[in-house]
């Protein structure tokens, strides 16, 4: 037998386990169906949510899937963040697919398919903060996040003490009705201050269109009704129409947003981080803050120097890490508790619901969803970035959660 | 009562916007009874032009402004040559469909050539607010409002007085009968493309200036739409009525209305205007009454 030098240094290389033949054949192969919104209202968040998630997904395979004989496959499709174009997707994924496990685009996915998931037994992961749909029986909708209501209370809370408070602090809040996560916001923040009267008073709301036109007049009003902070939970368009306003009015009152619509993300557009000095974020997430330290940012360097991720340092990057990592945990719990062969979303959904979810790399906290709610209440906490002296920076970590009864 | 007179100032500043939209509908009509369902792109199309060269660039406004209203009316020409004028002779529906594809093709090509993350919009006017009295406005919408005013009279004059107007006036009444009188139906739908895209240019230099711009800037045409129908969908100066009313209505609805119901009412009440004039006026408020004789 003739050996080129090719081969000799293949054979070499295969001796000395400098390479090794990938065991894919042998590995069992579970699907995850990644929704996506690329051009519909948050496409504009999406490059990075989506990149951050694959990364994952690449990582997890080649550090610990391997290991467990199991990969996990996904494939991205466009739901646009609509009702109707997930809902009638849905059957051929199922289909083509059959996924453990859906990373869902949002609220509107959630409408379009919660009712069917227990048939279908697949398990949808959310992406970002809860709504009052992880607060049904039996929800088959997890998130990696506690509501909007829980993260922005636990806000009123830190700010409340913070500054000394002796009366309420009077809240406005700027949406959009046709943004579900808004409506649920309103919802459970009016929940909270009729928990809570003493903290917080809500003085006006505005709803416009998600690309509102001019907001001069309606934030006028709220203004005079002596808002003291203002939260925007809907897109960046929003933030942006609710400054210009406040900048054509005079008035300097903090706005409170979220991950999807940060200050980073709302200063760039605006023309600078300090458009929004004195703004602030919150969410129970690391703050992707220019000089942060610690696990999130370390396994974010993992990711960018080993598994291709392209997109920066950002809150939207880890807002998809978030979801990603608690659907690989989650199947990775599966595993452990039932074996690689013949997992299902049923078993999936068994373990999240049993156990801790624990590994989150520091992007998201440990954390226990419980028998009636299926996003963290317990263990979870936020943190608040703000933009102090044009400098993005963490104003408070690991704040409580506020505590706020169902509605 | 100055709140109301500021709902209403600021009411009639919008209406004065959406009717700048409308006339791009107007125009596009009045030349060839296609209702473009695709103007809202064409606004978004000119709004990244001027993106990618003032702030992707970095050339300076003096350079952006002209680039994007040559580039707007290049783009006008192109797709009436490509798609409309192909259909000359054929029915109004076929063109009207061709729009709804426009649309579509436009989306699509706009996500791919720019992205649909939300860009910075370029500050064409300035930030500072109008302030008159206790009356608070936006500069960009004051001077949008005198640009609406001013364009509206022009190119009714134009279309009044004009043989260039009066001959796209008469392709939009009957193509067959424009051709035998020697009109080239073909140029006058070209022109009035071109025209419906540069108001798109000036529309979107109101609308965003300062502000963020993504793909659903596009969304304000349809808020505009009904300004076009109560107008009438022929009458130019009778969108600066029909803009301020629906203006004025939608603003006194979200001022008082909206905190009262709990719900965005305003956005449902140019529609409900809408059906109630129609109603009683078929043809809107100053459409051309059509008379035919048996």
């Amino acid at each position: 037998m003739r050996f080129n030098r090719r081969t000799f240094g293949l054979a070499v290389a295969l001796a000395t386990g400098t390479i090794t033949i990938p065991a894919f054949a042998q590995e069992k192969t579970y699907n995850v169906a990644l929704f996506s919104d690329f051009s519909g209202p948050f496409a504009n968040i999406m490059r990075p949510v989506h990149a951050g998630r694959e990364a994952v997904f690449a990582w997890w395979n080649a550090e610990v899937g391997k290991d467990l004989g199991v990969q996990i496959g996904t494939r991205t499709y466009d739901t646009r963040y609509d009702a109707a174009q997930a809902a009638s997707l849905w059957p051929g994924i199922l289909s083509e697919l059959n996924p453990l496990i859906i990373g869902s685009t949002g609220s509107t996915d959630i409408a379009a398919l919660s009712q069917r998931l227990p048939e279908d037994k697949v398990v949808m992961m959310a992406v970002g903060g809860a709504t009052h749909a992880g607060w049904v029986d039996d929800s088959w909708v997890f998130f990696p996040r506690a509501t909007y209501a829980h993260e922005y209370g636990g806000f009123l809370n830190w700010f409340y003490e913070t500054q000394g408070r002796s009366e309420p602090i009077r809240v406005g809040l700027v949406g959009s009705q046709q943004a579900l996560l808004t409506v649920d916001l309103h919802d459970g923040i009016q929940a909270f201050i009729s928990e809570n009267p003493d903290k917080a008073a809500m003085v006006d709301v505005i709803w416009d269109a998600p690309q509102p036109t001019d907001l001069t007049a309606p934030m006028r009003r709220m203004v005079n009704a002596g808002a003291e902070v203002i939260f925007v939970n809907s897109n960046t368009a929003t933030v942006v129409a609710t400054k210009r306003a406040l900048q054509a009015l005079g008035a300097n009152i903090p706005i409170v947003t979220s991950s999807h619509n940060s200050l980073p993300t709302a200063g760039q557009t605006l023309g600078g981080l300090d458009q929004v000095e004195g703004d602030f974020e919150v969410y129970g997430m690391a703050v992707a803050t220019e000089d942060a330290t610690g696990p999130a940012r370390e396994f974010y360097d993992l990711l960018a120097s080993e598994y291709g991720l392209e997109a920066p340092w950002g809150v939207l990057t880890l807002q998809g890490i978030a979801q990603a990592i608690l659907s690989v945990r989650s199947i990775e719990a599966a595993i452990n508790a039932y074996g690689p062969d013949d997992l299902t979303g049923e078993k999936v959904r068994e373990v999240l619901i049993t156990e801790t979810a624990v590994g989150n790399m520091g992007v998201i906290p440990d954390f226990s969803f419980t028998a009636d709610a299926t996003f963290p209440t317990e263990g979870a906490t936020v943190n608040i970035g703000t933009v102090r002296d044009g400098r993005y920076t963490t104003a408070a970590s690991d704040v409580p959660l506020a505590n706020v009864k169902r509605w | 009562m100055i709140e109301f007179v500021n709902s209403v100032a600021n009411g009639v500043l919008i209406g004065l916007l959406y009717a700048l939209v409308a006339m791009g509908f107007v125009v596009i009509y009045r030349a060839s009874k296609v209702f473009n369902f695709a103007q809202g792109e064409l606004i978004v199309f000119s709004a990244f032009l001027m993106w990618a060269v003032v702030i992707d660039r970095q050339l300076p406004l003096w350079i952006g402004l002209p680039v994007t209203f040559i580039g707007a009316a290049i783009c006008g020409y192109v797709l009436d040559r490509l798609f409309l004028s192909r259909l000359v002779g054929e029915s109004v529906f076929s063109m009207v469909m061709i729009t709804v594809g426009l649309l579509i093709l436009m989306r699509g090509l706009i996500i791919i050539i720019w992205g649909a993350e939300t860009r910075a919009f370029p500050v064409v006017f300035p930030l500072r607010p109008v302030i008159v009295g206790d009356i608070i406005m936006s500069q960009a919408l004051v001077i949008g409002g005198v640009i609406t005013i001013v364009l509206a009279f022009g190119l009714s004059w134009f279309f009044n007085h004009t043989r260039t107007g009066l001959a796209l006036t008469a392709v939009s009444e009957d193509q067959q009968v424009a051709l035998s009188l020697g009109i080239s139906v073909r140029k006058s739908m070209s022109l009035a493309w071109i025209i419906g895209a540069l108001i798109s240019a000036i529309a979107a230099c109101v609308y965003l200036s300062g502000r963020s711009l993504n793909l659903h800037a596009a969304d304000i045409a349809f808020a505009a739409l009904p300004v076009a129908l109560l107008a009438g969908l022929e009458s130019i100066t009778g969108l600066i009525v029909a803009g301020a009313l629906v203006g004025v209505a939608q603003s006194l609805a979200q001022y008082y209305l909206d905190p009262w119901l709990g719900l965005n009412i305003a956005s449902v009440v140019p529609f409900i205007l809408i059906l109630l004039i129609l109603l009683i006026r078929p043809s809107g408020l100053f459409g051309w009454k059509t008379i035919e004789r048996v």
